[in-house]
């Protein structure tokens, strides 16, 4: 239940569009609405990273103040004497009142500075810099062999089921993928492990050292993202085949190819390029597990390390870039999305 | 009942701007205008669905019957729960059958779903939950205009009878000049948000006086001979 | 604005669209539920539930056998997945984690469903700033990937399975608040919520009556596939260390034991790694079955036979432009929403097909065009436009000699091309311009159909156009070949009157200048009446009467269309009278009977009309009627 004052839509047609005004307003009004609005969306969504980008800082922040009891206490264990505990508590500037500490954080973070870690005294930037190229070359590479897989695949599923026809296909694609969807990147990483490095011995398992050992992180990392961007570029495809212009591209008997690569295509990109996006951030956490299993030298491994390790101050930096890339992420493909279509809205695709 | 000076505003757009109309009890006022218009915004703003400035007064009690009976009736409500949804529990069981009546329908069709209801029978079902709000004052807003031609003469009729039973007052509004004028006592043309000409149904169609008012009137198509 | 949407096939029914989008009639609950991935779910769910019950019973104590003699083993008859390192059988525990495994899933997914649809529903509560702030954390919160969350979450609560259970909740809790927000906002936004809010009904009972029922459906359907999340990330992450400790164990934990050995036997963590796979799949599976059953109509999928394709007898007619004899259109079902057709127009004739919605005209348009969707089946005796026979035409042939307007200027135009791109599309495929050709060209034939500023338009995308222009536009496009034929279905239906004043004039100009034949379908008569030169009236898929268009008002002979045009209000309408009206609906196409097809609804019927169906029979000059009453 909404108040009438917040969904209040004009149940007409919304003045942006002259439709069937019998005198359409000059062209070059609408021109100009509609760049004004497409600005006016720029930023708004950029104001709105702003904002979460704050949230998330705050939240990153918080993180090391809510562990319950003393989080250096408990990082360095019982056994550590008193004075160690009290001199880590004080260098990390924890003994001091909460907004100052909020203060330097903030200032630290913007500086390059993330503190450093409590095992190994390193500099937490020097860590994040050295690992993160490791982890955006995979999630980048996974993300462009998904869409390249995925999205003819798709299409191609979409054309020959349009309608109901070939329930064959239709039943073997959907329960493929089905299934495929529902195995997590840790699973495929396990058996590609077993079965192509350790088994056949094909591919090494593990480490990052030249071109073969890309092969099975972007495999195991990519696989799920096929199966589910397929699945919605069917659907996308379908619905695009049902409209009228493409009614009346066929009845003006256009080849099929033409059809669909220029009539069909650029109607789904729309929503290819949300999900790129928001695949793009899921597969940065999911590479988390990926890393893990095949002892890649990126941002995820560290991270389980620094929990298990109790290294918060590695765990606080590595959250936030993180979620820094979700939010950037976001932010670049919403900006790209309202350039190329500035008349609809966002889809919004529930991953 | 009164308007007056109502406008409603989306954000930079003015939807209906200072619109000023009169509804003397038992009245049907008619409501006409293209796209964009702003009657919609207008039925809205009265029905206190959408906000508004300006004035309205004398109607405590007003009730509205949408466009779409296929979106207006809850899918998961019997009719009889839909019919007797604003009337006190212990009366429901006379009332529902009464308004039922009212709108032609039988009793029986209470305990039906709507999903089970022509597109007509729906509409009626609408109106009957309308009626069961006890309106002074009854908003139609298009209510034909999903509705088949051979359909749409029974609502128009069902309209007038229960203005002339009910001594109701309604605003009734329509894209279509002929459907209104066989309704409606008064017309008042809606152009961009503008009543641009109110007055009697036969004055309107017989002699317009605005121009907009000529040329909608001359779009209306005809058979000829 | 009206919309006529009589290419539906199933009359009645309701269309409801899966996830294709595409109206699936035919398909219903039990459908959905023999298909194999309803099947492979359901199978492996319960297999899930019964080991998660039956599996510590029956294993639990070899789990826990420790075997100093048998440490770290590999497969063996003894050990089908090996043993670990106190030599316990690794096989009973993989299959008596099941119970915990799940059991931990589902604490997760009730914390999260909670959890999210509390965050969910808050908006609809709180005051207006409350409200925004709780949509705007949530749609944030969307956005960042369910196991950063849960790492967050465990990094507060500590190790362990508590903390790896509350991540996960948080981790889900997102997205079932922004389902449970968009659910809620569509519902609170239906007409019938504004009318229980006007007839004063309390916004508690509201939400109680009209919101949660109509939201509870999907939520609980999401249940089963967030259960397969939950425990898939659970399973992570016990994988990573981050979840379940030692001496507890989940599927999870045992991957993690197992993993550490993966290079020496990598069957010991193969088991665990399949069973999770499987529990993922299974809930995965289910999850969209349920989601698809809710979604699907009701209605009933038969096979319908085949009949043979009517002979068309006597010698086709070469001056016609098009030629149609018995036309027939069918769906599985038994539905034949288009019964025997038979239509022949001249060149440059203006002709009417008028009907109600579920008449069948939209179809015949087009079965003409080629466009039944599948698994519609068009028969007909005899199908011919310009003189030859369409199923002989190439594409380049009947892509240029016939030309279709439809009934949505707004969607009829691909948003993505740019006017001018789509028009001289035509010129380029089929009649092998060059592009610079083509464009003048569709310059030219915009500026034709009275377009302002064609050059500039033609380079505009169709959004950027009012819905008058961009039915110009269309017309236009079919007119860059050289149209024989122009099929205009409800072209003006979706516009306002003084636009289709203009539309109308053009259609009628673009006639008399290129000769082309007009086939205009619409509803309403009185367009009808006033455009065309012969009106074609349908009912129930058949044609009941034809007749010149001037002798609508006075002359037509046939109930139906009496009834019709006396049901239309007009500006010189008796206001003092009631208006006339058809009792009663017209058949859906399946149940249309062996007699007239009208009877039902015709003050005139008698015994026969309910028993025979009157054929179409010549009745004065240029005009035929189906009626026994009117011929006999």
């Amino acid at each position: 239940m909404t108040d009438p004052r917040t969904d209040a839509r004009p149940p007409e047609t919304p003045p942006e569009i002259p439709a069937g005004a019998p005198a359409a307003r000059p062209a070059r009004t609408a021109d100009r609405t509609a760049v004004r609005r497409a600005l006016r969306m720029a930023v708004r969504r950029i104001v709105r990273f702003a904002v979460s980008l704050a949230v998330l800082l705050t939240a990153s922040f918080a993180m090391i103040h809510l562990i319950p009891g003393d989080p250096v206490r408990a990082s360095l264990g019982p056994a550590a004497p008193i004075e160690l505990v009290q001199q880590r508590t004080a260098a990390l500037g924890l003994d001091r009142p909460l907004p100052e500490q909020f203060v330097t954080y903030v200032g630290g973070v913007l500086t390059g500075d993330f503190g450093t870690s409590f095992l190994t005294g390193e500099p937490v930037s020097e860590v994040i810099a050295a690992r993160l190229p490791n982890t955006l070359t995979l999630a980048l590479l996974a993300t462009a062999m998904a869409l390249i897989v995925a999205v003819p695949l798709g299409m191609w599923a979409a054309v020959r089921t349009e309608n109901g026809r070939n329930r064959g296909t239709e039943v073997t694609f959907g329960t493929v993928t089905g299934a495929a969807v529902a195995v997590p990147e840790f699973l495929y990483s396990i058996a590609l492990v077993a079965v192509l490095a350790v088994g056949l011995g094909w591919f090494p398992p593990a480490g990052k050292d030249g071109p073969l050992t890309y092969v099975l992180p972007v495999l195991a990392l990519s696989i799920g993202s096929i199966a589910m961007i397929a699945r919605i570029t069917r659907v996308e495809t379908l619905r695009e085949l049902g409209t009228d212009y493409v009614r009346l591209a066929r009845a003006k008997r256009l080849p099929a190819l033409r059809l669909h690569l220029r009539h069909v295509l650029p109607n789904t990109l729309t929503a290819t390029l949300t999900m790129g996006g928001l695949l793009l951030t899921s597969l940065i956490a999911g590479s988390v597990l990926v890393e893990y299993v095949f002892a890649w030298p990126g941002l995820g491994q560290k991270i389980v390390e620094s929990i298990t390790q109790k290294d918060y101050p590695v765990a606080q930096g590595v959250i936030l870039v993180y979620g820094a890339i979700v939010l950037v992420v976001n932010l670049v493909v919403d900006l790209v999305l309202g350039a190329l279509d500035p008349t609809s809205e966002i889809k919004e695709v529930a991953a | 009942m009164r308007i007056e000076g109502l406008s409603v505003r989306y954000g930079g757009f003015t939807a209906v701007d200072d619109v000023t109309l009169d509804i003397p009890d038992g009245h049907v006022l008619g409501l006409v205008g293209e796209s964009g218009s702003g009657k919609s915004s207008l039925a809205r703003a009265v029905s206190g669905l959408v906000p508004y400035t300006g004035r309205i007064t004398g109607a405590p009690r007003v009730q509205m019957v949408f466009q779409d009976p296929y979106a207006s009736l809850d899918p998961r409500m019997t009719v009889g729960e839909t019919v007797g949804e604003g009337i006190v529990k212990r009366r429901r069981a006379t009332e529902v059958p009464r308004l039922l009546g009212l709108v032609q329908l039988p009793a029986e069709l209470a305990g039906r779903y709507p999903r089970e209801l022509s597109g007509g029978q729906r509409q009626r079902v609408a109106i009957a939950r309308a009626l069961g709000g006890e309106p002074a004052l009854l908003v139609a807003d298009e209510i034909t205009g999903s509705l088949d031609v051979s359909v749409q003469g029974a609502v128009l009729n069902l309209m007038r009878e229960l203005r002339d039973e009910l001594g109701l007052s309604m605003l009734f509004i329509s894209h279509n000049l002929a459907v209104v004028r066989y309704v409606a006592d008064t017309i008042a043309v809606m152009h961009r948000g503008r009543v641009v000409e109110h007055g009697p149904a036969e004055q309107v169609v017989g002699e317009p006086a605005h121009d907009y008012t000529r040329a909608l009137l001359a779009a209306v198509p005809r058979l000829r001979g | 604005m009206r919309v006529d949407d009589n290419a539906r096939p199933t009359g009645q029914s309701e269309a409801v669209p899966d996830e294709g989008g595409q109206a699936r009639k035919a398909a219903s609950r039990g459908v959905v539920w023999r298909s194999p991935s309803a099947l492979i779910g359901g199978v492996l769910v319960a297999f899930m539930v019964v080991l998660a019950i039956a599996g510590p019973l029956i294993w639990g104590e070899a789990a826990e056998r420790i075997d100093a003699g048998a440490i770290l083993q590999g497969t063996s008859a003894e050990h089908p997945l090996g043993t670990d390192n106190l030599g316990r059988d690794l096989l009973a525990r993989v299959l008596v984690a099941g119970r915990y495994s799940l059991a931990l899933a589902l604490a997760a997914t009730l914390i999260g469903a909670v959890l999210g649809t509390v965050l969910g529903a808050l908006p609809s509560v709180l005051p207006r700033r409350g409200a925004r702030l709780v949509t705007g954390l949530v749609n944030a919160l969307v956005a960042f990937p369910g196991l950063l969350l849960a790492m967050f979450t465990a990094v507060i609560a500590g190790l362990g399975a508590r903390g790896a259970v509350l991540g996960i909740g948080v981790a889900i809790a997102p997205g079932f608040a922004r389902l449970t927000q968009t659910l809620a906002a569509s519902v609170a936004g239906a007409d019938y919520v504004a009318a229980a809010r006007m007839l004063g009904v309390p916004r508690r009972r509201i939400l109680a009556r009209h919101i949660l029922p109509n939201i509870a459906e999907p939520l609980i359907l999401t249940l089963a596939q967030s259960l397969g999340g939950a425990l898939l990330g659970l399973a992570g992450m016990s994988f990573l260390g981050l979840g379940v400790q030692p001496p507890d164990f989940d599927w999870g934990r045992l991957l993690f034991d197992g993993f550490a050995r993966i290079y020496v036997h990598p069957e010991v963590a193969l088991g665990p790694a399949a069973l999770v796979a499987l529990a993922g799949i299974g809930f995965n599976l289910l999850g969209d079955t349920l989601a698809r059953a809710a979604a699907r109509s009701s209605a009933g999928r038969q096979e319908s036979a085949r009949t043979e394709p009517p002979r068309a007898e006597g010698e086709p007619d070469p001056d016609a432009v098009l030629e149609v004899r018995d036309l027939t259109v069918s769906f599985p079902g038994d539905s034949t929403p288009v019964r025997g057709l038979s239509l022949t127009m001249a060149p440059g004739e203006i002709v009417g097909l008028v009907g109600e919605s579920g008449s069948g005209k939209s179809l015949t348009a087009a079965a003409i065009g080629g466009l039944v969707p599948y698994p519609g089946t068009v028969t007909y005796g005899r199908l011919r436009l310009g003189g030859a026979d369409i199923a002989g035409m190439s594409g380049k042939e009947l892509g240029t000699a016939l030309a279709m307007v439809f009934q949505d200027p707004m969607a009829s135009l691909n948003p993505a091309l740019r006017v001018g791109g789509q028009l001289s599309e035509v010129a380029v495929v089929h009649q092998g311009m060059s592009r610079a050709d083509a464009r003048r060209r569709a310059v030219d034939r915009l500026g034709h159909v009275h377009l302002p500023d064609p050059a500039k338009q033609a380079g505009q995308h169709p959004h950027e156009l009012s819905g008058g222009m961009r039915q110009r536009a269309v017309i236009a496009m079919g007119l860059m070949g050289e149209p024989r034929l122009i099929i205009a279905d409800e072209p003006t239906t979706a516009l306002d009157v003084t636009v289709q004043r203009q539309i109308l004039k053009l259609l009628r100009e673009v006639v008399e200048e290129t000769g082309a034949a007009l086939l205009f379908i619409s509803h309403d008569i009185a367009v009808v009446g006033e455009l065309c030169d012969r009106v074609v009236v349908m009912y129930a898929g058949r044609v009941v009467e034809e007749l010149p268009a001037d002798r609508l008002a006075a002359g037509a002979a046939h109930p139906y269309t009496r009834a019709l045009i006396a049901s239309l209000p007009d500006l010189d309408t008796d206001r003092s009278r009631p208006l006339a009206g058809i009792p009663g609906t017209q058949p859906a196409p399946a149940q249309v009977g062996v007699g007239c097809a009208f009877a039902a609804r015709c003050a005139l019927a008698t015994e026969r009309c309910r028993t025979e169906r009157p054929e179409l029979v010549v009745h004065g000059p240029h005009r035929r009627v189906a009626c026994w009453e009117v011929t006999s």
